[in-house]
């Protein structure tokens, strides 16, 4: 194809930009503009004005859309807003915590003990073979030996002291007691057994079988799987007397302890 | 300063100065309607007069705070044109000018139901709209060139935003008139081409005419636009 001159091009420069010239008229244009500045500058100006009249003619269109995606986003901003002040809220307890931890771990802060308004469970005396756990202020896990208890209430009015057996949980809320817990040997085969002997105040002893009321100078007698039974034995029982024999001679059954006492 | 641009058959669009409020006294919008009176096309003149009451952009700017939709909605028409042109003078694809602009927009709508209005409504309009410009030329994959060679784009000359814009809005008000100046089928063959999309040989399909005359008044019809729109800016 013969080489176009600038007039040619002049002529066909609209449509060449709006891209309607056949392939062999499109080529040789665009070999012209390459090497002529004033027709490339022609071609730039056609290219502007398309622009913009097609900016211009599609505008209502577009204004149409815009002010629809307006719509949508007027409805959406509601969300957002919950989102954003979940977000404000989760950021200022994040920095409340980083605060907190930095000052506790340079030891500017120390959080304050926790008050404990529960009934206290002191251990007056245990034996020596005697395991105990404390899962609580105001609990304890008896597993086994012999154990003198005193509880005193606390400020909270109301709860009580749990104090517990393999054979069940004795609840108490101001007392004196002594526990002997029985653990399974070969000299004693089946369930464990408990054994609480009260000296002052009244403990309730509770297992899935049932529950006894215990009162002062009454032992009673709990295995796992049996009604707990509470005994009148000595209201003049004291646990020094108790203290002071031997472990060997307590662990047998409950009355030949009993008699030791009364001897004593 | 006024500057006019709008021929919609209800309502006046009007493009005011950017970078500077609309006159927020009634005095000052009297002073508008006059220059804006006066540089109208006839045509537009007819048609639109008379003139609605001309709220402020700091006035409207109050409104959509307030929660006021619909003045949010006139502050887009308002400057929707200008904010294209601005964007076209830059990124030269019109749908993407078109996307930039809808952004351009969303995001000071969020900005003003966030209750962060403005103190310049204009200029800080045609900064989001340079932010989200900037943002799309940034991920295009940088133009490789000779380093002896730089692009065009290099070298052209520092023209400050403001006497870019006067100069945009001069180029968008002579298409404007040249516009106004089209017969019917003209501006048909205008809006089947560029608002609808049609090819060549659909537009001569739909009309039932050859696509060479199609072709031939097309090519007349932007000669036409070109030439007025040279001719104005040699005067200016």
């Amino acid at each position: 194809m013969k080489p176009l001159t600038c007039a040619g091009v002049e002529e066909q420069i609209d449509l060449y930009v709006a891209d309607e010239c056949e392939a062999e008229q499109k080529s040789a244009i665009a070999r012209h503009l390459a090497v002529c500045p004033n027709c490339a500058r022609a071609a730039e100006e056609a290219r502007e004005l398309q622009g913009l009249l097609s900016l211009r003619l599609r505008e209502r269109d577009n204004l149409q859309a815009l002010r629809s995606r307006l719509e949508r986003e007027k409805v959406r901003t509601r969300r957002p807003m919950i989102l954003s002040l979940m977000r404000r809220t989760a950021a200022v307890a994040a920095m409340l915590l980083v605060m907190v931890g930095s000052l506790a771990y340079l030891g500017l802060w120390q959080p304050r003990p926790v008050r404990d308004e529960g009934p206290q469970v002191a251990i007056l005396w245990q034996s020596d073979d005697a395991e105990i756990r404390r899962a609580a202020p105001n609990r304890l896990e008896i597993v086994s030996g012999q154990v003198h208890l005193e509880i005193t209430p606390g400020t909270a009015k109301g709860s009580a002291a749990m104090i517990e057996t393999p054979a069940g949980v004795a609840q108490a809320k101001e007392s004196r007691l002594f526990v002997e817990v029985a653990p399974r040997t070969r000299e004693t085969p089946g369930a464990p057994s408990a054994a609480v002997l009260v000296l002052s105040g009244e403990v309730n002893f509770l297992n899935d079988k049932g529950k006894a009321a215990v009162r002062p100078g009454q032992v009673l007698e709990a295995k796992k799987n049996a009604v707990p039974h509470a005994e009148h034995v000595d209201r003049q029982m004291n646990m020094e007397k108790v203290q002071a024999l031997p472990a060997s001679a307590l662990r047998r059954d409950w009355g030949e302890v009993y008699r030791a006492l009364k001897k004593e | 300063v006024g500057w006019i641009w709008g021929t919609d058959v209800e309502t006046v669009a009007l493009s005011l100065v950017l970078f500077g409020d609309v006159g927020t006294s009634s005095r000052q919008n009297d002073g508008n309607r006059r220059a804006l009176s006066a540089s109208l096309p006839r045509a537009v003149m007819e048609t639109t007069l008379p003139l609605p009451r001309l709220r402020s952009d700091a006035e409207l700017v109050k409104l959509c705070v307030g929660g006021d939709s619909h003045a949010f909605r006139e502050l887009s028409e308002r400057y929707y044109r200008p904010i294209c042109a601005f964007l076209f003078k830059r990124v030269q694809q019109v749908h993407l000018v078109e996307d930039l602009a809808q952004e351009t927009f969303l995001e000071a709508f969020r900005a003003l139901k966030e209750k962060r209005p403005p103190e310049n409504f204009s200029s800080w309009l045609f900064g989001i709209a340079v932010n989200r410009c900037g943002k799309w030329l940034r991920r295009r994959k940088p133009a490789l060139f000779p380093g002896n060679e730089p692009p065009d784009s290099l070298s052209t000359p520092f023209v400050s935003p403001k006497e870019e814009l006067e100069e945009q809005q001069k180029r968008l008000a002579s298409l404007e008139d040249g516009l106004a100046g089209l017969s019917d089928e003209q501006r048909t063959l205008l809006d089947m081409k560029h608002r609808q999309g049609k090819t060549i040989a659909e537009i001569a399909t739909a009309l039932g005419q050859p696509a060479g005359t199609i072709k031939s008044q097309l090519s007349r019809i932007y000669k036409l636009l070109r030439s007025r729109m040279s001719a104005e800016e040699a005067t200016s």
